[in-house]
């Protein structure tokens, strides 16, 4: 299905490199496969993918991490389709 | 009866009146974890060292959900079975969460507000009658109030038994 967002349409199924917006701050999203589905008759979305961690620590420290992460559809800043 | 099991939030940047954790039991009494026990609860910070008091509750959630980071629950103990209570992004029975992007419609029932400071952080140890049960389908958060000055470096914890 297609994703209608700030940044233009996501397609579930497609393999994203995505930045959302979460308070002030952004947390990117590297090699994330969307999914969408419904709960309570609503429709949610997904994505699972590699996430930057230790965020407040940068520097060697750093490491990546496989997080399944809710978002709406309004939060997605930007994106670029990886295939 | 199973457990304990931790759900974690680490190092994470949260967001005003943030809802920390969700834990929610599964829906039918006959099923593993349908009744959960609240043995712990910690929020603290290690993103600043600036002093600021907020507030934390306890509370129960109803539906509509927010929109969570998904987040299966470990067990204590090392390498034991593993809980009945998977990951979710939407608050799901059966499923657990933490760092919400959204906070979803429902209401929110508070059953313990108290103040700290983020400093020397917040620890819930319930005594015997003080004790929170988590029944069937229900779901149990932890919720930030106030706005942090510095949203990076938050941690969050729920420890929880299953008693069925």
């Amino acid at each position: 299905m297609t994703i209608k967002t700030p940044a233009g349409d996501l397609d579930d199924g497609t393999v994203y490199d995505l930045t959302l917006r979460h308070g002030s701050s952004e947390r990117v999203i590297q090699s994330g496969h969307i999914r969408s589905f419904e709960q309570d008759g609503e429709m949610r979305h997904e994505v699972t993918g590699w996430v930057e961690v230790w965020e407040a620590t940068p520097g060697p420290e750093r490491t990546y991490e496989t997080l399944t992460i809710g978002f709406l559809a309004e939060n997605v800043r930007a994106f670029t389709a990886l295939g | 009866m199973a457990g304990p099991y931790v759900v974690v939030m680490e190092n994470q940047t949260i967001v005003s009146d943030e809802t920390l954790v969700i834990l929610r039991a599964a829906t039918s009494w006959s099923s593993r974890a349908s009744l959960l026990r609240v043995l712990r609860v910690t929020v603290s910070q290690q993103g600043t060292s600036s002093a600021q008091q907020l507030g934390v509750i306890l509370a129960q959630k109803a539906s509509a959900f927010g929109t969570y980071t998904s987040t299966t629950p470990s067990p204590k103990y090392i390498g034991t079975v593993a809980s009945g209570i998977g990951g979710s992004t939407s608050g799901a029975a059966a499923a657990a969460g933490t760092d919400a992007s959204a906070e979803g419609a429902g209401t929110v029932t508070t059953i313990k507000a108290e103040g700290f400071n983020n400093l020397n952080g917040y620890l819930w140890v319930p005594t015997p009658s003080d004790t929170i049960l988590i029944g069937p389908d229900l779901a149990f958060i932890v919720k930030l109030r106030g706005t942090p000055s510095t949203t990076t470096g938050w941690n969050a914890e729920v420890e929880f038994e299953e008693m069925t």
